[in-house]
């Protein structure tokens, strides 16, 4: 089965901050954000608020689409925590690689990097491809245009009804 | 368990001659209180910036000259306050907490005082600490680190803090 983004897993509750920082460490070469990284390994913050905001946001955003409050919201995380590399072999734009290091140690990058990763996404598929199950209300991406539900079970519950 | 303050509006909207929404002489008055004051902060008290940074079409501010404009000069910090802050919040309202990531970071800290300081009084000030009075968080405003466009205004947003909101006011 293929596995949802990182942002889409954190609102539906299936990922732990400690998953977000080993997505990170997974993906980053800078040894200043990894050594930043492993610390944060070590305490354990709650991000259920966070959750439970950005799990509304992503609703508002299937909803009204892309407007400043979401901008806002991206930004306030972004701009203190993480700084992106972006390398291109060929000068262009096909190839690139992106990367991200961490700017503070004190500040929200956990957060940080699940909005990054929705901005990635979006940049991608655009925002059409993020949706809300009808049935059970997780959220899903890539299941195509007119898709409503998640999953054939929810699917099949609505259809029983 | 940390202090918390919340500084609201420190942008150029309020405190620039260019601003959108320029407080004129309280202006300057208050640049150098706040800038005194942001000096002699303790160390272990966590600095969040609050700016307005409205959509364009936003229809809430229908009633309202425009200022706050994203792209424009007006959602800038000023130089002169730059240097205090730990995180700078951009909302689109005049509460700090609607639609940002600061309920988030402040259940992360879990503080025992909230101290809102800025402009403009009647605005984001008092909608600021309405919504951490709701949440349960003992708030704190120092008066002379406040103002408003108009005196009058000043004074009702201090007495709701005061006597409807049971905000301490210094």
């Amino acid at each position: 089965m293929r596995l949802e983004p990182l942002f889409i897993r954190l609102a539906n509750g299936s990922v732990t901050y400690t998953d977000v920082v080993d997505s990170l460490l997974a993906t980053t070469t800078h040894e200043p954000s990894k050594e930043i990284a492993t610390k944060a390994k070590e305490i354990s913050v709650d991000l259920s608020v966070f959750k439970r905001d950005f799990g509304n946001m992503l609703q508002d955003l299937i909803d009204n689409g892309i407007n400043q409050a979401l901008i806002n919201y991206v930004n306030s995380y972004m701009k203190p925590s993480l700084e992106e590399i972006v390398e291109s072999s060929n000068g262009g734009r096909t190839g690139e690689k992106r990367s991200i290091i961490i700017k503070a140690a004190d500040a929200p990058w956990v957060e940080a990097v699940v909005c990054y990763n929705l901005c990635l996404f979006i940049k991608a598929y655009g925002i059409k491809e993020i949706k809300q199950c009808a049935v059970c209300k997780k959220f899903f991406t890539n299941k195509g245009k007119y898709a409503v539900y998640c999953s054939d079970m929810c699917k099949g519950s609505r259809s029983q009804r | 368990m940390n202090n918390v303050l919340i500084a609201c509006g420190l942008q150029r909207a309020y405190f620039h001659s260019t601003g959108t929404r320029y407080l004129g002489e309280r202006a300057e008055v208050l640049k150098v209180r706040l800038v005194e004051y942001l000096k002699s902060v303790p160390k272990d008290t966590v600095i969040f910036y609050v700016r307005e940074v409205h959509q364009t079409n936003d229809t809430f501010f229908l009633n309202s000259k425009s200022y706050a404009l994203v792209g424009t000069p007006d959602i800038e910090i000023l130089e002169i306050f730059k240097p205090y802050a730990k995180f700078i919040v951009n909302t689109t309202r005049y509460s700090a907490l609607y639609r940002t990531p600061l309920e988030s970071e402040l259940s992360k800290l879990s503080p025992k005082t909230v101290t809102v300081i800025g402009v403009e009084t009647h605005t984001n000030v008092l909608f600021t600490a309405e919504e951490l009075r709701n949440m349960g968080y003992e708030v704190a405003v120092p008066e002379p680190l406040t103002c408003s466009e108009d005196d009058y205004l000043h004074t009702a947003a201090i007495n709701l803090l005061s006597n409807t909101l049971s905000v301490r006011v210094t």
